[in-house]
């Protein structure tokens, strides 16, 4: 079992951080290297000893496709399984705000896409092997540990980031590493 | 009903929560007050556009802080907003639980009333009648709430409409809904 990379989209639909672990994840074409000049110059060093690229595929194609997958399935998972809303339960059952069908992850031949979207808009997706089972608990961690720490609580960095921006600050890249190089299903 | 929104509130307010000394808060916020009255000469409406400014920069990464303690979603309906915003916001915040009053025959305006305001514990506005008219002492509430809400799509109308240390009965906010916000879609998609 392989996890491949992980993906942040802002509301503005923008790609703000790309992680891959490795060169072969199924989302980076072979020929990637050359891929775009831009690409190049917005990418962040990583911490040493790491492998891989931090928001190197970020203006790319792959980025676009797989938001606009994850767009269209949520949007498709959203109108199935959502019932009417009715005013009177709302109050009585405020906390069942979850009961909206959600996205949770999809899987192909090759990989699984796991998926989490917050309040504000923001898309959360890690791509691994197909065998990997569900990892909302690691992207609500994400979130919840790693985004709000070393982001939200950073007076240093937007939260709300101008187009072709992304989050290149250390604390968070280490921060991210950390939580998934020690998950098993790493390895 | 109401139950399940205290308990969790509770949880969180005892268990996830950073606590500090209520007396240091109040201090600081107030030296905050008086440095503004200070720089901007007693300008009082300059110093409640300032507070509000502040709050609403504190209200768009307050509420990331908030969803990520409570793991909510969005709110359904403006009146499931009203009881999340006082039950929930205020208490693991501030440690009171406002009252959701006064709604609107529309649904769209509802008030919040403080009872206690940990904000303006210990405090007198100056003597002169200028502040007492024109100050909103506890404003930075009104720019947290407008960016907190604003962040999860309501663009809401926010303002103090009464507050005990200007004489009123009570401390009063007033929160009014302009617009749902719609969410952003990808090029081509609308």
């Amino acid at each position: 079992m392989t996890i491949y990379s992980f993906w942040m989209f802002d509301r503005h639909c923008n790609c703000i951080y790309t992680r891959e672990w490795t060169r072969s994840s199924p989302l980076v074409p072979s020929h990637s290297s050359h891929s775009s000049v831009s690409s190049t110059s917005s990418a962040t060093t990583l911490p040493a000893g790491a492998i891989g690229t931090v928001n190197a595929s970020n203006q790319n194609d792959s980025a676009k496709l797989l938001f606009g997958a994850l767009f269209s399935l949520r949007n498709i998972a959203n109108k199935l399984g959502t019932l009417p809303f009715n005013e009177d339960t709302s109050v009585t059952d405020p906390l069942a705000i979850h009961r909206k069908n959600s996205l949770k992850s999809f899987a192909t031949g090759k990989y699984r896409a796991h998926f989490m979207e917050t309040a504000l808009g923001l898309y959360f997706c890690i791509l691994s092997d197909p065998n990997v089972a569900d990892l909302q608990i690691v992207l609500k961690d994400l979130y919840a540990d790693v985004y709000v720490n070393h982001v939200v609580k950073n007076s240093a960095s937007d939260v709300d980031f101008p187009a072709e921006e992304v989050i290149g600050n250390e604390s968070f890249v280490r921060g991210v590493d950390q939580l998934i190089t020690a998950l098993p299903a790493f390895a | 009903m109401s139950k399940t929104i205290k308990a969790t509130a509770d949880d969180i307010w005892k268990n996830k929560v950073e606590k500090i000394n209520s007396e240091l808060f109040t201090l600081t916020y107030g030296s905050v007050v008086a440095q503004l009255c200070r720089d901007f000469h007693n300008d009082y409406v300059q110093v409640n556009a300032q507070l509000e400014r502040m709050g609403f920069n504190i209200g768009i990464r307050l509420i990331e802080d908030f969803l990520a303690r409570t793991g909510l979603g969005r709110c359904q309906s403006f009146k499931e907003t009203a009881e999340v915003v006082s039950k929930i916001g205020f208490k693991i915040f501030l440690n009171v639980v406002p009252l959701v009053t006064n709604w609107s025959g529309d649904g769209k305006q509802f008030s919040l009333v403080l009872e206690e305001n940990p904000l303006a514990e210990f405090v007198e506005l100056p003597q002169d009648d200028k502040a007492s008219r024109a100050l909103w002492y506890s404003n930075v509430l009104v720019g947290v709430l407008k960016g907190a809400l604003q962040m999860v799509q309501l663009e809401v109308d926010v303002a103090f409409v009464k507050d005990v240390l200007r004489g009123d009965d009570a401390t009063e906010i007033r929160l009014k809904l302009i617009k749902v916000l719609r969410d952003e879609v990808p090029a081509g998609e609308d």
